[in-house]
């Protein structure tokens, strides 16, 4: 019977196929993070990333830090993406459609609209590095090689990150004091902003 | 008191591990974008030779120095480069089956007004928020169209139409472009990013992946004249159009 060229399965294919079986779900939950909660657009990141990994297994295969690899690739989808909103397929408006959220989601967390608000609100890449700084708990230095930047940005960013995390997720009544910080966000102990 | 990791760990959820046909579609995605890139290469390759191939037989047929490889050559004396960098017609280009520019003759709406329409296009809906150019074929979709397969039709869809729009309140700054002068203001003249699926960046095989062309106001908004790709338009029509656009009191800037 004659083979279907398209039905032989390569080795790339089989290392791919137990990568995304191995990673995806993970993958899932970044993304969701990097798009504030946005599913189907995470949904998206993730298609498109992956998409990326598969043509450019070798170098993946090759990588120092295959993991570093992967959040950049993100990282890079998630900035085209974000860049793709100037091209617009759609009539603007004046407020944004409601988005389904987590807490219409059986397959995501628990709502947090403030949380979710708190992070539409912070530009992608100061997203990005709240999400890879207290989120996988990465270092500055790993943080700064995801978003290919410098690690004083890295610093800057999250600091600034953490002062509009801070303030927008103050609970109601909770106002700190001028000058004092607001003890509503805390790190885990070890990781400093 | 709040650990953040705790908070981003609940709010990232718990998806389900991906199933096989899951799986099998991330590795058919892979592979169509693969197939494409080595299709594409192929064709540039072979595009590059060709190319090379016609200067050469020019250069042997004109002989250096006479002319025979210059401006003239190929095209014509007369004609512009269209945006999409095909050989394209003048904005009055009238009777050679181009585009053509002409005055806007009908009811004008309030948030922004225009002077300047392509040949056989319409204004098909406008608000306070943009305003959007459409052809003709538009206005009689018929019992059969379907908007969600043809999107000319969707009043609410850019796509293939011209979108006048102030820049996005969450929007800032100006991509690279052309700079230009717009009716006397300042302008830049921006391609288009090709769209992107989860397939992977497919722009199209003529490479015009449509253009926006960004006016600053006086109030220091940009207007933006968004050019679906396939227009055939000019740069220079480009300009003609957004000189024609103009932004009242009433007009407001989106979101997203």
């Amino acid at each position: 019977m004659r083979q279907d060229r398209s039905s032989v399965r390569t080795e790339r294919d089989e290392q791919f196929h137990d990568f995304v079986a191995g990673r995806r779900a993970a993958l899932v939950r970044t993304a969701r993070l990097l798009t504030a909660g946005d599913t189907h657009l995470a949904e998206d990141l993730v298609q498109a990333a992956l998409t990326k990994l598969y043509v450019s297994w070798p170098a993946f295969r090759r990588a120092d830090n295959p993991d570093g690899y992967v959040r950049r690739v993100l990282v890079n989808v998630l900035t085209d993406e974000r860049r793709r909103v100037w091209r617009r397929r759609e009539r603007p408006m004046a407020q944004l459609p409601e988005q389904p959220g987590p807490a219409r989601d059986p397959a995501t967390g628990p709502a947090d609209d403030a949380l979710r608000q708190a992070l539409r609100d912070l530009p992608p890449r100061m997203r990005a590095a709240v999400v890879f700084r207290y989120f996988h708990e990465l270092g500055v230095e790993e943080t700064a090689d995801a978003l290919g930047c410098s690690v004083g940005t890295v610093k800057s960013q999250t600091a600034r990150a953490l002062d509009k995390l801070r303030t927008a997720l103050r609970p109601p009544g909770g106002a700190a004091p001028h000058g004092a910080a607001s003890h509503s966000v805390v790190l885990r102990q070890g990781v400093s902003s | 008191m709040m650990d953040l990791h705790d908070r981003l760990d609940q709010f990232a959820g718990s998806p389900a591990h991906p199933d096989s046909t899951q799986i099998d579609a991330d590795v058919a995605r892979g592979r169509a974008a693969l197939h494409r890139r080595r299709v594409t290469g192929a064709v540039a390759a072979s595009a590059t030779g060709v190319a090379a191939l016609v200067a050469a037989v020019a250069i042997a047929a004109g002989g250096i120095g006479t002319g025979g490889v210059g401006a003239d050559a190929g095209t014509g004396t007369g004609d512009r480069t269209t945006a999409n960098g095909s050989v394209g017609a003048s904005a009055d280009g009238a009777g050679d089956g181009r585009v053509r520019l002409v005055a806007y003759t009908g009811a004008q709406p309030k948030g922004f007004t225009i002077d300047t329409v392509p040949d056989g296009w319409f204004i098909q809906t406008d608000d306070n928020y943009s305003l959007l150019l459409a052809p003709d074929r538009a206005k009689n979709p018929g019992p059969n169209a379907d908007p969600s397969r043809d999107p000319v039709y969707d009043p609410q869809s850019f796509v293939g139409k011209i979108g006048i729009m102030l820049q996005s309140k969450d929007a800032h700054g100006v991509p690279e472009g052309t700079t230009v002068t717009v009716g006397g203001k300042d302008g830049v003249l921006v391609k288009s990013r090709p769209a992107m699926t989860p397939d992977g960046s497919q722009p199209p095989a003529d490479g015009d992946t449509g253009w926006e062309l960004y006016v600053r106001q006086p109030t220091g908004i940009q207007l933006i004249v968004q050019f679906w790709e396939g227009l055939g338009l000019t740069q220079d029509q480009m300009i003609d159009i957004g000189a024609g656009v103009h932004v009242h009191k009433d007009a407001a800037q989106g979101v997203g």
